[in-house]
């Protein structure tokens, strides 16, 4: 789109006419009567990385749960829209089945139910025109599980209920592989992955990042070195202070954040 | 038994754990309180292979008349009741010594008519190891089922049961089950059917013995399940285990209560007992009572009870996957119940379990 039609067209049409996968426009949050997002404005086209990094408390996961539909989180102010539908409109399940994907920071234990259940039905729940058959699907499975190096018996085991950390990003990211998101945000993936586990991770992300658009959340720079962002963006106090490409995310490992504070800058 | 020596007996008291949520006069099939009717028809007992082959010998089903002797409470008003109603008719299922079958056996309850009726006794041999998956089924208005089991020593019997009577049905079910030396029992029950369901269940624990129950029981409209456990450590060197998990959603209710004994001197005793419940409305309710008499010094003796609502996270969890609200609480319910059986070690029962509950799950939702 020529950059003069910008700011013209309602965001929702501006986002039909570019690749623009999500568009966050003024965005202000509040969780129990806390604002924690102070106007935040962000965009991501299909086939981007961006990295939004921060310290511990900068409203980095609130951003993921809120762009997911937690109902927890409540938007005060300024829009979201997801491929030029404003989210406002769409209940969690239908972001997920529109092609929006969140990999937990801490994923939750659904006792009783096997992974191989909670697969199946989530794909065919989120890709309901794309829906493989169950031979497909298993071989699809296979294929991703190769990738993250988990074998069969994983299948049978209830959901995250006893799995090590490292298990559990593993099991985001098997997901993540066969739902097919158009948007995946990955919120603090990396943490407590050991160097094989994180490659792994990486190889997975990276091998959708083509065909979509990726918002990855991290504290530290070392996923960041198997997944190249295509943009990195610096939270603090639920605001962006920074943007930059992935040289930002060097600065931020040698320096800190300090230097980013509104007050220092 | 005799219905002159039930009349007899006392009303179980309302102050009895065991009774007070439930009492007597509400089981009763007639509420004349100290009268067994006369027109109880028995159940239909049936027994194939689960795999469709030929029974294969050691194991059989008959029908006997019984001399009178039981391992139940004699004092026991609604165990004396459900005798006096077979009035002798008892079913023996025999397992002899030393037999090892590899594919579970199947028995099948039917229960129909307004009052029906069924007193089965199972005898497993020594050392034998089986599976036996029971299915209790039908119409019946009212159905009583008295199960008493004797383990030999150095068994593994397992056994896993789906009790799926009519929604409308009031069950009242006792058993006891006196374990055998060094031998391993478990039994699993998945509690689907029945609108007024009472389970009394007596079991005694020989040394070097483990023993399991697990129960998964679902409930919804004005569904009421009791259970009541009493497991007994009369020696020592044994381990128990009773696990309950209770859905209730609409007004429908579940009442658990567990008494462990360990008797004094039977040291190296290992006992727990786990209550949870999932309450998916505001009217549903749920009471777990465990309850503890611990006699002997050196022992292991552990209970925990828990009542909460659907977790939202896992309810954001599921939704961020693509699954709608219903379609996500079903599964979380469908792996609370399934969970209850987590420490089941044979798949074959264990299996079976989760076929037969995702079934009437699937149903629910159409309903």
């Amino acid at each position: 789109m020529h950059s003069l039609m910008k700011g013209i067209l309602a965001p929702h049409l501006e986002n039909m006419l570019t690749s623009c996968v999500l568009s966050i426009s003024d965005l202000h949050v509040s969780v129990e009567g806390t604002v924690v997002i102070k106007g935040l404005s962000l965009e991501i086209q299909k086939g981007e990385v961006h990295a939004i990094m921060g310290r511990n408390g900068a409203g980095k996961s609130t951003l993921a749960n809120v762009l997911m539909g937690h109902p927890d989180y409540e938007i005060t102010q300024g829009s979201i829209h997801f491929n030029g539908t404003p989210l406002d409109e769409l209940e969690v399940f239908e972001r997920a089945r529109a092609g929006m994907f969140l990999s937990f920071q801490y994923p939750q234990a659904i006792p009783g139910v096997q992974v191989g259940t909670f697969l199946r039905k989530s794909v065919q729940a989120v890709r309901k025109d794309d829906c493989p058959n169950n031979r497909e699907l298993r071989d699809e499975m296979k294929a991703a599980m190769k990738i993250l190096g988990v074998d069969n018996s994983f299948l049978a085991r209830y959901v995250n209920d006893g799995f090590s950390g490292g298990e559990k990003k593993r099991l985001e990211i098997l997901q993540m592989l066969l739902l097919k998101p158009k948007l995946a945000m990955l919120d603090e993936t990396d943490s407590g992955l050991d160097i094989d586990a994180l490659r792994m991770v990486a190889d997975g992300i990276n091998s959708i990042s083509d065909d979509a658009a990726c918002l990855v959340i991290t504290h530290y720079q070392r996923l960041l070195d198997h997944v190249k962002p295509s943009h990195v963006h610096v939270m603090i106090d639920g605001r962006i202070v920074k943007e930059g490409g992935s040289e930002l995310a060097i600065q931020v490992e040698d320096k800190g954040y300090d230097w980013l504070e509104p007050t220092n800058a | 038994m005799s219905k002159s020596f039930y009349a007899t007996l006392e009303t179980p008291s309302q102050a009895i754990h065991a009774w007070k949520y439930t009492p007597w006069k509400k089981l009763h099939p007639t509420g004349k309180l100290n009268e067994v009717p006369d027109d109880f028809l028995e159940a239909e007992v049936a027994i194939s292979m689960m795999d469709g082959s030929e029974l294969p010998s050691g194991i059989s089903l008959t029908k006997t008349i019984s001399n009178g002797n039981t391992s139940f409470q004699h004092d026991d008003k609604a165990v004396a009741f459900l005798l006096a109603a077979c009035d002798g008719d008892t079913w023996k299922l025999n397992i002899e010594e030393n037999t090892l079958i590899t594919s579970p056996v199947h028995v099948s309850i039917r229960a129909s008519g307004h009052l029906a009726i069924s007193h089965i006794q199972v005898q497993v041999g020594n050392n034998s190891d089986v599976e036996i998956i029971w299915s209790v089924s039908g119409e019946a208005g009212w159905f009583g089922l008295l199960r008493e089991g004797i383990i030999g020593h150095g068994c593994h019997y397992h056994e896993g049961m789906e009790q799926a009577l009519s929604p409308f049905s009031t069950i009242l079910r006792a058993e006891s089950w006196d374990i055998g030396r060094d031998s391993t029992t478990t039994s699993s029950l998945l509690s689907l059917g029945g609108e007024l369901v009472r389970s009394d269940l007596r079991g005694t624990l020989g040394k070097g013995t483990t023993y399991k129950q697990f129960i998964a029981s679902n409930g919804k409209g004005s569904r009421k399940d009791n259970h009541h456990l009493q497991l007994t450590h009369p020696v020592g060197n044994n381990h128990s285990e009773l696990v309950i998990h209770s859905s209730c959603d609409d007004k429908s209710r579940a009442i658990s209560t567990g008494k462990l004994t360990i008797s004094k001197g039977a040291d190296g005793s290992d006992a727990s007992q786990i209550f949870k419940n999932l309450l998916l409305s505001e009217k549903a309710r749920a009471d777990s009572i465990p309850e503890l008499e611990v006699l002997a010094d050196d022992v292991s003796a552990a209970h925990g009870a828990a009542s909460a609502p659907l977790d939202a996270n896992q309810m954001f969890y599921l939704m961020s996957r693509g699954l709608d609200a219903e379609e996500s609480e079903g599964l979380i319910v469908n792996g609370f119940l399934i969970a209850a059986f987590k420490n089941l070690p044979r798949d074959s029962i264990s299996d079976w379990l989760k076929g037969r509950l995702t079934i009437h799950l699937d149903c629910n939702l159409l309903e």
